[in-house]
């Protein structure tokens, strides 16, 4: 399978900003499309996917294979086609499973393809207040820690499970309460060392961080656009 | 020449229920020193980075009294990213945040923040990469990194922001020898041509020392030593002060392994692989078998797997090729099963629930007359004794690890995985954890156990696998 290369600049190499205007539009277009979804639902979760996937391929940051998206993609595009052709009695639901396959597709390529920094530089290319910079980048950084947090915690209760051999038995109910305890209290103290992180990164500093840097706007970047905007567009006028 | 840094009468009492308090400290920091701040676990060493990064109470709670001059000006009288500009710090866990996507974004974050034009955050970002030798991962994302590859690009990050003072709270304690020698060259080049005081905490004292222009021990949170970082070669210097000899004294004897050690395999990998999603392979057709009453050490460079064959081996991931297998009376079974393994990560807290450290470790242990013995004994073994009322987050980074494995032993799981279990432990508790290791392998326990640490590997370990770092294709 072939490699795709990135869209991405680093600070490191000085090279452009990235396309996160086009993958804003491809998010507004697969949402629009979601909202129309009702009574073209079949080519739209099509179009959906195949759109999701073509912007995550395209744009995602790093040297990456499609991997589970792209399978998970051409799974529920086959599942999609059966329904079709089988004319199976499956119309009342299809309409909000179809929207949500599409803002989940969409969502989560654009979550892959997007970095933080590209969300910061984006945002203060925008001129906007200093302040919704530094609450994006914050909640942000807590998303990602989120996300670490859950996976350890998941990984803490197979130690436990595994290793307790002797240990009192308490009840699955009484375990989880004390697992659900121990998680909120670790996500506290991370919190505490994120804002520590951040005040030695010169965080709180008054102004603007990013000075503007030349964008320009790579091929595959525009072909994202220009799918969006060709999708959305059969969508209302078929 | 003046001080870039002057500490006068400071003193730290942290909150919540941490009785531990640093000072009265005194100590001036003159521009191209590097200090090595060593002394026992607990003996405040993380508190004093805090402390002089401007967190205490900022963020984290506690009372500070006393006065700290950062280049002349009142540390109290500065902003926290004017504090940020002058005093860059490393804290002791490199993953306890990130703003990037990438190690660039990363490293770029804080000199993005002070402003300063894209060239010159591009140039920084180049100089920081290139003494960390982070250079080949700039564009990787920050997921994919080893730990030991999250402490170079702790330290890359602090280099970025071209501080007068830099304070690293264990920079090298995940790093393999040749990577923290790397770093260290780097720290006193920094020092030596630019003028940086390097302030290090550290327990790894021996390849610090070679670099190191001036030691201070602390102890009980006020300093008891101030001068030749030489000491650390002088054995009864570094019991006296709980620090870890810069060579192995003869006594402390070979590595745990019982007399009929190496006879039973408990577990065994075969011909296994295994490829984290979207990154280049990290073990490849590896066989390991892991024999009851004796230890086995796993060493390499960062990054050559052995994290990795230690989650395989306890059952956290599965091998993408071959299969790991789990010896229960004479028959072989795929995957384990309660009691087949115990595992002590490098981020030990998450098998934490309980609110004391009493409660945490009694949940691990049968608390019948034998188990409760064996237990306690591994308890004081460990030096937990006095901690019991505490709860287990507030504990330092070394008091949490003895805790997890202290709890693990007490369990008594047929194979023990230990993934850098030395890690925040000073002379005595080393020795703490490897006579508690050996009294498991006595006993019939199996330990597989991965380690960097230069005072763990010199022990003489009779069954050992090195593993080498696969190149990319």
């Amino acid at each position: 399978m072939a490699e795709f290369t990135t869209s991405m600049p680093t600070a490191a190499t000085g090279r452009d900003a990235p396309g996160v205007g086009l993958k804003v539009l491809l998010l507004v277009c697969l949402a629009v499309a979601a909202v129309i979804v009702d009574g073209w639902w079949k080519l739209a979760v099509l179009l959906a996917v195949s759109a999701g996937c073509v912007g995550m391929v395209a744009v995602r940051p790093g040297p990456r294979r499609p991997g589970t998206l792209v399978w998970a993609g051409v799974g529920l595009g086959g599942l999609a086609v059966g329904l079709w052709a089988w004319g199976l009695p499956v119309r009342p639901y299809a309409g909000p499973v179809a929207r949500l396959v599409i803002l989940l597709v969409a969502g989560r390529a654009f979550a892959l393809s997007t970095s933080a920094a590209e969300w910061r530089r984006a945002l203060d290319r925008a001129r906007l207040p200093n302040r919704m910079v530094l609450l994006f980048a914050a909640a942000h950084a807590m998303t990602g820690m989120l996300a670490s947090e859950v996976r350890f915690a998941r990984q803490g209760m197979r130690i436990r499970a595994m290793a307790e051999a002797n240990g009192p038995d308490a009840g699955r109910l009484h375990r989880l309460w004390r697992a659900g305890v121990a998680f909120c209290a670790r996500l506290f103290a991370r919190a505490d060392r994120l804002t520590a992180l951040a005040e030695t990164r010169a965080f709180s500093r008054p102004g603007r961080r990013w000075l503007a840097r030349p964008h320009r706007s790579r091929a595959c970047d525009l072909l994202v656009g220009v799918s969006c905007v060709a999708a959305t567009a059969i969508l209302c006028l078929v | 020449m003046d001080e870039v840094l002057r500490i006068e009468g400071l003193t730290c009492r942290p909150g919540r229920g941490d009785s531990r308090a640093l000072g009265p400290l005194d100590l001036a920091i003159r521009p191209g020193e590097v200090v090595l701040v060593a002394g026992r676990s607990g003996a405040g060493k993380s508190l004093l980075a805090r402390s002089l990064a401007g967190l205490l109470p900022r963020v984290f709670p506690g009372k500070v009294t006393g006065r700290v001059d950062l280049s002349g000006t009142p540390l109290a009288s500065l902003e926290p990213w004017e504090v940020a500009r002058r005093l860059g710090t490393v804290f002791q866990d490199p993953r306890a945040g990130a703003f990037g996507g990438t190690v660039a974004d990363e490293v770029a974050f804080g000199p993005e923040n002070l402003g300063l034009p894209p060239a010159e955050v591009a140039r920084r970002v180049d100089a920081a990469l290139e003494a960390t030798g982070l250079s080949a991962f700039a564009t990787s994302p920050l997921e994919t990194l080893s730990l030991g590859r999250w402490q170079a690009l702790a330290v890359a990050a602090a280099l970025a922001m071209q501080p007068a003072v830099l304070v690293l709270d264990e920079p090298t304690s995940m790093l393999d020898a040749a990577a923290a020698r790397r770093g260290l060259d780097t720290l006193a080049r920094l020092a030596d041509e630019d003028g940086v005081a390097v302030i290090i905490l550290e327990h790894r004292t021996r390849l610090v020392a070679e670099r190191a222009t001036r030691l201070v021990v602390l102890e009980c949170g006020r300093v008891v030593y101030d001068g030749d970082p030489g000491r650390v070669r002088d054995r009864t210097f570094c019991r006296r002060f709980g620090l870890r000899p810069s060579e192995i004294p003869a006594e402390a004897g070979p590595a745990p392994e019982s007399a009929g050690g190496g006879a039973n395999p408990v577990a065994r990998a075969e011909s296994v692989a295994f490829a984290y999603p979207g990154g280049v392979p990290v073990l490849a057709d590896l066989d390991l078998e892991v024999p009851a009453g004796a230890a086995t050490l796993v060493t390499g460079p960062n990054g050559s797997g052995k994290t990795t064959l230690l989650k395989l081996l306890a059952g956290l991931l599965r091998p993408r090729e071959g299969r790991v297998r789990y010896r229960r009376g004479e028959a072989w079974q795929d995957g384990p099963r309660r009691g087949d393994v115990g595992f002590v990560g490098q981020a030990p807290d998450y098998v934490f629930r309980h609110r004391t450290v009493e409660a945490e470790f009694a949940s691990w242990h049968g608390g019948d007359g034998e188990a409760e013995e064996t237990a306690k004994a591994a308890l004081a073994r460990l030096d937990l004794a006095g901690l019991r009322a505490r709860h287990p987050l507030s504990l330092s980074e070394g008091e949490k690890r003895r805790l997890a494995i202290a709890s693990a032993l007490a369990a008594r799981p047929r194979l023990l995985a230990l993934d850098e279990p030395s890690v925040g432990f000073d002379g005595a508790h080393l020795d703490g954890l490897l006579a508690a290791l050996h009294e498991y392998a006595r006993t019939g326990g199996a330990i597989l156990l991965a380690s960097n640490d230069p005072d763990v590997l010199d022990r003489g370990w009779p069954r050992r696998m090195d593993l080498a770092r696969i190149p990319a294709a």
